[in-house]
């Protein structure tokens, strides 16, 4: 190792030292912070590998439960090895981004480090090494279903090529987006811009426009067929086909389109790994650090209401305006970077996700019901909104700044009112929003025979959300804003709340077609879960009630 | 007013406040002292209804902070020991927090934290949000929380934390102002000097029990000292704090 660095351009001893000091804020991301959360702090190998196998369990569920993948390996190899690119992509983005996010970006290094003698090569250099073995272990895991699927019905040579290109993709996707992540810090927070720095922004920019791409590409597809071969222009635009074209030529499926897309993955994956290298970091901190006593003083005080601007959510935004805590919320969706990261990396994995089920469903067309496409993928639809907002009820009870939370706890208020806060933005800002979009696209693209079966079906699931959210507001009770972030790094938290809404959404893909399909059932469902909700209202209250007079605040 | 009967707080086995008991008139601003961990900020959230008493029952104003709390609230001006402010927020941002908590007046609460603000030298950075604020002008924005809600009881645990030499010669000022005014005010503080001159009565506490009270020439007197440091020293156990320091030094070398 000692070479290694060396050759890189680093400093050994400072490596040496700055290494095992990453090594170690490495561990409060995974290892620290969930044994925290199982009350134990000292079987720190035991609590890596459960992550671990947490993350595998994951990964066999939304491959194989979920997104259909042995299906759609049969069907439309192509399309499938692109859906399960862009879910490993997104996991490994997300589970790096989320567990590591104080490794790389850590206000602990700007006060401690920044004034002492260490060169940008090698504290970058400590930073990668660190987070690389757990990066390569979270890409791996991801690429295991897949592959599993593949060798189950296609060659061995094949199965490398897309384990070799997977891996590349998602090592190289990640380190794409954390570069990416810098740049937009040093365009926003200092005067200093790196053109270099630019071009890997506007690619990160592009890998990230994804999602939006398949939304506008499908529809186009799914009237021509589904193709067997990927167009060439959008070959080009795409970095995941770039990677997918790999175990194509492998197998010996040689075209234009499938060479240029090996050359670009391969080329890119060169370059990405070169300028991240040359990446200086912690000159970055520190000028990050430095501008931000520049900013603009405003006298003139009105109270937050950007989101007003938005028509589209001027309407959710009116019902809390008035609300004590749209100040916090506001302030803390601008200022705080982990709430942010929270809130957005929750948002870039909904979105992320979307991408894949809508794939499948445009990839099976009409005959989808029969290849098992459609409900899988409407699992898919429901567990991803289940998560989010089930994640998100807790998210908002988190901030870095919860000693603060005195303040609340002081004020002449309802704590219960408090409360509720975190479930009414919920509800307007997510969940109505999300279902009324569902509906639109269940209409738009036929997904059911007719508006109305739409209308059951998305009904059905919203009193089903409604349920779901009203038991976990009852389950917890809190102050928003008055717990530390580590909160939501729990394990036990995390794992329970993943795998309810795993649950929740099976359970919905199957029962919502049954309760749809005739409209007594209909009509019965909906009387059934309204009863429910308001009976669970009744018990949530009383107990918010009972807790409520216990809350206290311990810090 | 500010009524302690038999107050006592628990953690686990740990007794932090047993069996106090206080009260505090208006017009009054009482010297709510002790050694660190002697239960004077545990003291004091109870009454904030931040921590809920064990046994025993606190009053602000007539109203039971368990029984009536949002009524005791709302009689509270509180600055916190810990200093804690969201930082995240922008002064008037803040202030907007607190005063919409509080139920007050949009325009009145306006009006009055901008005024604040100004008079503790806050203006230009009222629009900034607090990341980079000193520990001294955070104390400033908590002043003004406490005071933009026109409180009838001030609990300031450590007020002056971090405050430069003028403004801790202007806040003493004013809450002689406000004490004359009749408003009710408990004042937490390790610096012995500024309770000795701004105090009208002193109580020391030790282990969550009261150990003396009084004004502090009744206490110097009782302790046979001539400051209130030396009387302190001698009621919480440190007789003399020349020997410890050498010691200390002692053990440096």
């Amino acid at each position: 190792m000692k070479y290694a660095i060396r050759a890189l351009g680093g400093n050994y001893e400072h490596w040496r030292v700055l290494h095992s000091l990453a090594r170690k804020q490495a561990a409060t991301g995974v290892n620290a912070w969930m044994s925290r959360g199982m009350g134990r702090t000292r079987k720190r190998s035991g609590m890596t590998v459960l992550f671990y196998v947490f993350m595998a369990l994951m990964a066999v569920n939304t491959y194989f439960l979920t997104t259909g993948l042995m299906e759609g390996l049969k069907l439309f190899p192509t399309t499938s090895t692109l859906i399960t690119y862009q879910v490993t992509s997104m996991f490994v983005l997300v589970t790096i981004s989320q567990v590591f996010n104080e490794l790389f970006v850590s206000n602990d290094d700007y006060n401690n480090l920044s004034f002492r003698p260490i060169d940008n090569r090698t504290y970058f250099l400590s930073k990668l090494t660190a987070i690389i073995v757990h990066l390569y272990v979270v890409a791996a895991i991801m690429c295991i279903p897949p592959t599993i699927a593949l060798l189950i019905d296609i060659r061995p040579i094949e199965c490398i090529g897309y384990i070799a290109s997977n891996f590349l993709l998602q090592t190289g996707v990640t380190l794409l987006a954390l570069t990416g992540f810098m740049h937009v810090a040093s365009r926003a927070l200092t005067k200093g811009k790196d053109p270099k720095v630019g071009i890997i922004g506007g690619v990160v920019a592009i890998a990230m426009m994804i999602p939006t791409f398949w939304f506008y590409f499908l529809p186009k597809m799914q009237t021509m067929q589904f193709p067997t071969e990927i167009p060439i222009w959008a070959e080009i635009i795409n970095p995941f086909a770039w990677y997918a074209s790999i175990p194509a030529v492998l197998q010996g499926s040689i075209s234009m389109s499938t060479l240029i897309g090996s050359l670009l993955a391969t080329t890119a994956s060169v370059m990405t790994y070169i300028y991240f290298m040359k990446y200086s970091k912690l000159d970055l901190l520190v000028s990050v650090q430095a501008n931000r006593d520049e900013a603009a003083t405003d006298i003139d005080y009105a109270r937050p209401k950007k989101l007003m601007d938005l028509n589209l959510l001027a309407l959710p935004a009116a019902f809390l305006q008035n609300h004590p805590m749209w100040i916090l919320f506001w302030a803390h969706l601008r200022a705080n970077r982990k709430f942010r990261t929270t809130i957005f990396g929750l948002v870039f994995m909904l979105v992320f996700l979307l991408g894949a089920p809508l794939i499948a469903i445009f990839a099976g067309g009409a005959n989808s019901l029969d290849t098992g496409f459609y409900s899988a993928s409407m699992s898919l639809l429901y567990m991803v909104l289940m998560i989010y907002c089930l994640l998100m009820t807790k998210g908002l009870l988190l901030s870095s700044e919860y000693r603060a939370s005195w303040a609340l706890f002081t004020a002449p208020i309802q704590l219960k009112d408090l409360h509720s806060f975190s479930d009414r933005l919920i509800r307007y800002f997510v969940a109505i929003p999300y279902v009324v979009l569902l509906f639109v696209v269940c209409c738009i693209y036929g997904l059911t025979e007719t508006w109305f079966d739409a209308f059951k079906q998305v009904l059905v699931f919203g009193l089903f959300l409604d349920l779901a959210l009203k038991v976990k507001g009852g389950i917890e009770v809190n102050v928003p804003f008055s717990q530390g972030p580590e909160a939501l790094g729990k394990f036990l938290t995390q794992f329970v709340i993943i795998f309810a809404s795993m649950i929740l959404a099976n359970i919905c893909s199957v029962l919502i077609p049954l309760c749809t399909d005739q409209l007594v059932g209909f009509g019965a469902s909906v009387l059934v879960l309204a009863t429910l909700s308001g009976v669970t209202s009744l018990l949530v209250r009383k107990r918010v009630n009972r807790r409520e007079r216990l809350l206290e605040f311990v810090v | 007013m500010v009524e302690i009967e038999k107050l006592s707080k628990r953690f686990g086995r740990k007794v932090a406040v047993e069996e106090l008991d206080l009260t505090v008139q208006p017009g009054e601003i009482l010297g709510f002292l002790g050694p660190n961990g002697a239960g004077k900020s545990t003291t004091v959230k109870i009454l904030t209804g931040m921590l809920k008493p064990s046994s025993g029952s606190a009053r602000i104003c007539g109203h039971n902070v368990v029984e009536d709390s949002l009524e005791a609230k709302r009689k509270i001006g509180f600055v916190p020991e810990s200093g804690a402010v969201y930082e995240v927020t922008t002064p008037n941002e803040y202030l907007d927090l607190i005063a919409t908590l509080h139920d007050i007046d949009r325009d009145r609460a306006q009006t009055r934290s901008k005024e604040l603000l100004r008079l503790f030298g806050l203006s230009d950075q009222s629009g900034q949000q607090m990341f980079d604020f000193s520990k001294g002008m955070k104390q400033k924005v908590l002043l003004c929380a406490a005071l933009v809600t026109e409180p009838e009881v001030l609990l300031l645990d450590e007020p002056l934390n971090g405050l430069d030499a003028n403004t801790v010669s202007v806040v003493k000022e004013l809450l002689r102002s406000l004490a004359n005014d009749g408003r009710t005010i408990l004042f937490c503080s390790h610096i012995l000097e500024v309770v000795e001159r701004l105090c009208t009565r002193i109580v020391i506490i030790d282990h969550g029990r009261t150990i003396t009270q009084g004004t502090s020439e009744e206490i110097r007197e009782k302790e046979n000292a001539s400051t209130l440091e030396e009387a302190f020293s001698r009621i919480t156990g440190i007789s003399d704090p020349a020997s410890v320091s050498s010691d200390i030094m002692s053990a440096l070398k």
